[in-house]
C-alpha cells in the first residue's frame, strides 16, 4: 500500500475495507475520527490520555481535525494531568466513541490538516523535571515517511505491527501508532505487558516494537517456531547490551534492529544487531556531523530547525554513519580529573568477564558490574575483592588512575527504568546500607559456608625471636571480622589486626594486656583474606611497650605498638 | 493449593527483592499489579523471568487469556496447577 502523509491521510484516504487496527477498517476508523471530531470540536487543546492505541490514533486525529493542539503528556499520573490541564487543555482518552453514535451522530469533513500543527511532548531534562518539547504534524509525518524507507524493504506491507511499550512516547507514537497508519499496516491496539503473551499474537513477517527493559528479560522463552517469527523487532531507548541481542536474535530468529532518537529529534538513525557493535545508520534525509566538541549534530527536516545538538558524543564512521560514546553531560571529575563515565562503562564492557557496567561517582569512583559468564566463573573463585582488583588492572591499560573505580558492586542485572534508561539514584542506592548488600554478596560468592564461622587466624608455624615471637597465620576468608566493614572488599579490619597481635602476645608471650592502650599504628598495605601472613610479637620490658609487624613475605602489611602495663614486673 | 500460593508469594519477595513486605504481607486474592500489591511492568517482566525459571510455565494458546493468570497469587497458583496437571 502506498504511503499517505498523516496530514491528508483521511482526506485522501484509503479502501473502506483497508485494515487499520485489530479488525477495524478504514471505514470504522474515518467514521471514528469524524465523529469525535465534531464532537470535539471547538477545543483549543487536548491532552492525549487514551491506553488503548486504536483510540490514540482516533483522539490524535480527532483532535488534529478539530483544529486543536496536542499535547501528549509524559505519563498518565492524575498529578501530571492536573498540572497539564491547568491551562484549560482537555484530556482525551475514555470518553472516545464509536462515530455515528450518540445525539446528532454529526460527522466532521475530514479535509488536510495544517502541517504546521504543534503537537507537545515531555522529555526528561537532565535535572530530572520535565521538558517541553514542541514537534510539528509535519515533522512527524515526514519522521514516519523516513521510517518507511528503512522499514518498507525489512516489513511487508501487509506486516502486523505489536509493541510491548506505550504510544505515548516519540518512539512509541512513531513506531507503533504513525508509521502503521501512514504505511497502510495494521497495529494491535493492546501493548503487551508480559512476553507471556507476545508469541501467540505474533505471526510470520510481524513486527514488534519493544525495549532493551524488555528484551533484557526474555529469559526462558523458547524460540518462536518459523510461523510466529517476526520480519522485524524494533528496540530503542537505550543500547541493547549485547548478550540480550544475542538472546533476542535466537528467541524471534532474526536480529533486533536499534532504532536512536530523541524526543527533540524523533528516530534519526538505526542499526542491525546481527552481531558485534555496528555504527548507527541515519534514515534517509538525515545528515549525522560531529560538533568541535565532540557532539552529534543532528540535520533533518523532521528537526525543529532542522539541525539539533544533543548532549550525545559520536565518533564518525564512514559512510555518514556514527558511534555513540556516551554523553556530554556525564563528565564527572575525580580527584580532579575530568572522568568521562560512559568511557569507563564503554571500556569494562570490553572486558570478557563483563557483560554490561554502570559507573558513577560517590566522592569516589563507583561501578556496577554485571559479571559475563565466564565473569561470574571468576568471582566466585577469587571473591569480590580480587576480581574488582583485576578489573581495575585491565581498566588500568586504557584509563588514567582517576578512571578506576574504587568501589565495586557486582549484580545479575543492572536496575534500570521504564525503557532500560538507567536512573542515578537506582544505581547509587547499590552502594547504600554497604552492610546489608555486602552481606548478600558473601552469600553469593561463597554459597556454602559450613561449620561455626571462626574469629581467629590460623597458626600455622611459630618461631621464636630474641625479643619475642613470629608467627605464620592463615586469615581464612570466612572470619566474622571482616562482615561488613569494607563493602564489597574483603579486607582484614585493622581492629582486628590489633586484636590479634594482643591476643597472640598474651598466649604466647605470656602477657596479660586486657585493652590495646597508648596504641600506635600505621597500615601500610591493605591485608587482604585468604592470604598467609607472618606476624612479628616483640616485647620491649624496659620500654613497657609491645611492637607488632604484619607482613606479606618482605612487604610490611601494617606495624605498631601498644603498652604494655598492668603486668607484674 | 495452599502450599503453592505460599511458595509464589516467597518467590515475588525474592524474585522481586521486594523490601519492607514479608510473604504472609501478599493476599492472595490482592491483585498483584497497579492498584493492589502495586507492582509495575518491569516486575511484571521480572516475575515472567522468576516463574518461567522455577516452574516451566509455558504459553502456546493464542485464546489463553493470560493476562488473567497474572491477576493474583490465586489466578498463578491455579494457572501453574493446570500446567502441571497436563
Amino acid at each position: 500500500m502506498t504511503a499517505i502523509p498523516l496530514s491528508r491521510l483521511l482526506a485522501v484516504g484509503r479502501p473502506d475495507d483497508a485494515p487499520v487496527a485489530d479488525g477495524v477498517t478504514f471505514a470504522r476508523f474515518r467514521a471514528d475520527v469524524a465523529g469525535n471530531a465534531a464532537r470535539l470540536k471547538g477545543c483549543r487543546r487536548g491532552l492525549l490520555v487514551a491506553a488503548d492505541a486504536y483510540w490514540g490514533a482516533v483522539g490524535l486525529l480527532a483532535l488534529l481535525h478539530a483544529g486543536a493542539e496536542v499535547t501528549i503528556p509524559p505519563n498518565a499520573q492524575p498529578g501530571t494531568l492536573t498540572a497539564l490541564t491547568a491551562d484549560g487543555a482537555v484530556p482525551v482518552g475514555g470518553d472516545l466513541r464509536p462515530g455515528g453514535e450518540g445525539p446528532g451522530g454529526e460527522e466532521m469533513a475530514l479535509t488536510p490538516l495544517d502541517p504546521e500543527t504543534p503537537l507537545t511532548f515531555f522529555t526528561s531534562g537532565s535535572t530530572g523535571e520535565p521538558k517541553r518539547v514542541v514537534r510539528t504534524l509535519g515533522m512527524l509525518e515526514a519522521e514516519a515517511l523516513a521510517t518507511e524507507a528503512v522499514l518498507g524493504r525489512l516489513a511487508g506491507p501487509t506486516a502486523r505491527v505489536h509493541a510491548t511499550v506505550p504510544h505515548q512516547h516519540v518512539y512509541g507514537l512513531n513506531f507503533r501508532l504513525l508509521w502503521p497508519l501512514v504505511t497502510g499496516r495494521p497495529f494491535a491496539s493492546t501493548m503487551h505487558e508480559l512476553w507471556e503473551t507476545v508469541p501467540a499474537a505474533l505471526d510470520a513477517g510481524s513486527v514488534l516494537v519493544t525495549s532493551p527493559a524488555h528484551l533484557t528479560r526474555l529469559s526462558g522463552i523458547a524460540p518462536l517456531p518459523p510461523s510466529r517469527r517476526p520480519a522485524l523487532v524494533l528496540s530503542a531507548g537505550a543500547p541493547l547490551p549485547e548478550p540480550a541481542a544475542r538472546e533476542a536474535a535466537a528467541v524471534f530468529g532474526t536480529a533486533v534492529t536499534e532504532i536512536f532518537g530523541s524526543t527533540e529529534t524523533g528516530a534519526i538513525a538505526h542499526r542491525h544487531r546481527e552481531g558485534g557493535d555496528p555504527p548507527w545508520r541515519p534514515l534517509p534525509g538525515v545528515v549525522a556531523g560531529r560538533t568541535p566538541e565532540g557532539r552529534l549534530r543532528v540535520g533533518a527536516t523532521h528537526v525543529e530547525g532542522r539541525e539539533h545538538v544533543g548532549s550525545d558524543l559520536v565518533e564518525m564512521a564512514g559512510d555518514g554513519g556514527f558511534r555513540l560514546l556516551g554523553r556530554a553531560d556525564r563528565i564527572a571529575k575525580v580527584e580532579g580529573k575530568r572522568v568521562s563515565l560512559p568511557e569507563v562503562e564503554a571500556q569494562l564492557r570490553r572486558s570478557p568477564l563483563v557483560a554490561d557496567a554502570a559507573v558513577l561517582t560517590l566522592e569516589q569512583l563507583c561501578a556496577v558490574v554485571v559479571p559475563s559468564a565466564e565473569g561470574a566463573a571468576r568471582l566466585e573463585e577469587i571473591g569480590a575483592f580480587r576480581f574488582g582488583r583485576s578489573l581495575r588492572r585491565e581498566l588500568s591499560a586504557v584509563l588514567e588512575p582517576a578512571g578506576l573505580p574504587r568501589r565495586w558492586r557486582f549484580v545479575n542485572r543492572l536496575p534500570d527504568g521504564a525503557l532500560g534508561k538507567r536512573r542515578h539514584a537506582d544505581i547509587a542506592a547499590l552502594f547504600e546500607e554497604a552492610t546489608l548488600s555486602e552481606a548478600a554478596l558473601s552469600e553469593a560468592v561463597l554459597p556454602e559456608m559450613a561449620g561455626p564461622r571462626s574469629t581467629a587466624p590460623d597458626v600455622r608455624a611459630v618461631r621464636s625471636l630474641a625479643d619475642g615471637v613470629e608467627l605464620d597465620l592463615f586469615i581464612p576468608g570466612n572470619l566474622v571480622q571482616l562482615d561488613g566493614h569494607f563493602p564489597g572488599m574483603p579486607i582484614v579490619p585493622g581492629v582486628a589486626q590489633i586484636d590479634w597481635a594482643v591476643m597472640f602476645a598474651n598466649t604466647h608471650l605470656g602477657l596479660g594486656i586486657e585493652a590495646a592502650q597508648a596504641l600506635q599504628v600505621k597500615f601500610r598495605r591493605v591485608t587482604v583474606p585468604d592470604t598467609l601472613v607472618t606476624l612479628a610479637l616483640r616485647h620491649a620490658p624496659a620500654r613497657r611497650r609491645l611492637s607488632f609487624e604484619y607482613r606479606c613475605g618482605d612487604e610490611t602489611l601494617s606495624s605498631g605498638s601498644i603498652g604494655v602495663e598492668g603486668i607484674a614486673p | 493449593m495452599e502450599k503453592l500460593e505460599r511458595e509464589l508469594k516467597v518467590l515475588i519477595v525474592d524474585a522481586l527483592k521486594l523490601e519492607d513486605i514479608a510473604p504472609e504481607d501478599i493476599d492472595s486474592e490482592e491483585p498483584l499489579f497497579n492498584d493492589g500489591l502495586g507492582l509495575d511492568s518491569i516486575d511484571a517482566l521480572e516475575l515472567g523471568v522468576a516463574l518461567r525459571k522455577t516452574y516451566g510455565i509455558k504459553i502456546e494458546s493464542v485464546t489463553d487469556d493470560v493476562k488473567q493468570h497474572f491477576a493474583n497469587v490465586r489466578s498463578l497458583a491455579r494457572f501453574i496447577q493446570s500446567q502441571h496437571a497436563e
